[in-house]
């Protein structure tokens, strides 16, 4: 769900956001679900070092679908933007956890600590399945 | 537009299914050990749209009936859900579903037997896939072929004919699809190369993205050139040969046509000859007995012609001779007596002349009519007419003399 959708906070959101800290706190009303995430996530440990991601999604703000999926070491999913599409969030996944958050070119989490970005195979077909997906979906 | 009503029943229909989904995460993680007084999140894509505990108003509810089909399509049948589902009890991952592949059910949420089973319903699309496909019309193409092959040869019938005809043809469309197909791919492709990952401020990441980028575009650029090299031409190639086998049915049907009319032609130039032929021969034995009844005819003709002169000739021989017997007479009592010894007559029509034994007859313009007892030929009917009463002149002459003798004989008996 993007910052465009409607996004409710509830009063128990609100409570959490209200951790953070002002500046980062303060984009809630135009970034509700990132700042929320970021709010869940403030006080997860960071990944250890040499981390081996098995699940890594990239969510950029205009879409439902991520941008990148990585599962393995095998990309699954590459859905692109129009070049003249602008991202406002980036909210990085891995394996289920809000790993990395940033907002108007801003980072607000990240969780990243010692993890090791896997080299990334690319299986033609998978990816040519994965385009076409994209474009019909456009 | 929902009606009231409608909206009600279908939120009341969502929210029991919610209900029991939740009774039904909650069992399973008391099952496992895991604290059932934690909350349980709900996640789809990266937005957390649910937050809650078992009997208890949920902090967090952004649940749609849209989503809580997919939830549900996710416990049940997770291979056709859509997108991303994530479940977390407190901050442990439960249950995490992506694209109809499930990544994490620690709980056993999902039918074991669907676990971590990707079955693509999608369409493949990749080179090889592609050339796989090419390759198939290419075989059935040369069983066409052969079956092309086997009309030069008056193997097939009217009815396998137009079934082939209706089979390449199905082909075609086939190839048509096929190069669709193709060209979509290629289209995606190269618009892999005009779209961007979102760039990141964090440096590992954006080096990490960008890296994938480069590798996307690479081969995409790879599989677009491939595309082109080795499947464009195979495809050129399949459609002119399609197109030949085309033209190659359409040449036999016609051959077809073009037979069975020559020998439609055949027939009847033969018909006509054999009618000619009779008509010739009818014609040949009709004239045949014409000429002989003709010819028959002709000598009958000829035959009386010559009859007819030769009697003529005789008729005018004998006539000949006995005019000049009685030119001879006629000479002898009224006769010229010329100082040549020759005697002459001269009557109206014609000049008499005797020199010896020689008798000539001459009209009045010079030309011979009898000649030494030969009638001329070109004697006239009038003039042999007139011939004729010489005689009776003569005749009547002798009477005369006859009476006059008689007279004088009884007037010498008398005395």
């Amino acid at each position: 769900m993007s910052s465009s959708n409607f996004y409710p906070l509830s009063d128990y959101d609100r409570k959490q956001i209200a951790k953070l800290p002002p500046d980062i706190a303060a984009l809630a009303d135009k970034y509700p679900s990132e700042i929320l995430n970021t709010a869940d996530s403030w006080d997860n440990l960071p990944f250890d070092a040499n981390y081996l991601p098995e699940c890594l999604e990239v969510y950029s703000s205009d879409a439902d679908d991520a941008n990148i999926f990585v599962l393995n070491g095998v990309l699954k999913d590459y859905v692109p933007s129009h070049a003249e599409k602008n991202t406002s969030s980036i909210t990085v996944m891995i394996d289920g956890e809000f790993a990395y958050i940033e907002v108007e070119g801003r980072q607000v989490l990240n969780k990243l600590g010692g993890i090791v970005l896997p080299e990334v195979a690319i299986n033609p077909e998978l990816l040519i399945q994965s385009i076409i997906k994209g474009e019909n979906n456009d | 537009m929902i009606e009231d009503g409608e909206a009600n029943e279908i939120k009341r229909d969502y929210l029991d299914i919610l209900e029991s989904l939740l009774k039904l995460i909650h069992a399973k993680a008391k099952e496992k050990g895991l604290d059932p007084t934690k909350d349980v999140h709900i996640y789809s894509s990266s937005s957390k749209v649910y937050q809650g505990t078992l009997g208890e108003s949920p902090s967090k509810n952004l649940l749609t009936p849209t989503i809580v089909e997919n939830l549900k399509k996710a416990l049940s049948d997770p291979k056709n859900s859509q997108g991303a589902i994530s479940i977390k009890i407190g901050h442990e991952k439960v249950f995490h579903i992506k694209n109809g592949e499930v990544l994490t059910d620690k709980l056993g949420l999902a039918p074991r037997s669907q676990k971590n089973e990707v079955v693509s319903n999608e369409r493949i699309y990749s080179v090889e896939a592609l050339q796989k496909q090419v390759a198939v019309l290419q075989s059935k193409l040369e069983s066409q072929q052969k079956l092309v092959d086997s009309l030069k040869k008056n193997e097939q019938t009217p009815e396998s004919l137009s079934e082939l005809a209706a089979q390449v043809a199905e082909m075609g469309k086939s190839l048509e699809k096929q190069q669709q197909l193709i060209e979509n791919t290629q289209k995606a492709l190269s618009q892999v190369n005009e779209r961007f990952l979102p760039q990141v401020q964090n440096t590992v990441l954006q080096n990490w993205v960008g890296s994938v980028e480069r590798q996307v575009k690479k081969t995409a650029k790879n599989a677009f050139e491939r595309l082109l090299d080795a499947l464009t031409p195979e495809v050129t190639k399949l459609r002119k040969e399609i197109a030949q086998m085309k033209a190659q049915i359409e040449q036999q049907v016609t051959n077809r046509l073009d037979e069975v009319r020559e020998n439609t032609d055949n027939i009847r130039d033969e018909l006509n000859q054999q009618i000619g032929n009779l008509t010739q021969e009818l014609r040949t034995q009709v004239d045949g007995v014409k000429n002989t009844v003709d010819q028959s005819l002709m000598g009958v003709k000829s035959a009386i012609d010559n009859t007819r002169t030769e009697l003529r000739d005789a008729v005018k021989d004998v006539k000949g001779k006995v005019v000049e017997e009685s030119v001879k007479a006629l000479l002898n009592i009224l006769g010229t007596n010329n100082p040549d010894g020759s005697k002459s007559f001269k009557s109206t029509t014609f000049d008499f002349e005797r020199l010896g034994d020689n008798v000539i007859v001459r009209a009045k313009n010079g030309e011979p009519v009898l000649t030494d007892g030969v009638l001329s030929p070109n004697v006239s009917d009038q003039q042999l007419q007139a011939l004729d009463k010489v005689q009776s002149v003569v005749d009547m002459h002798r009477q005369l003399e006859n009476n006059a003798q008689q007279n004088s004989e009884s007037r010498g008996i008398k005395r």
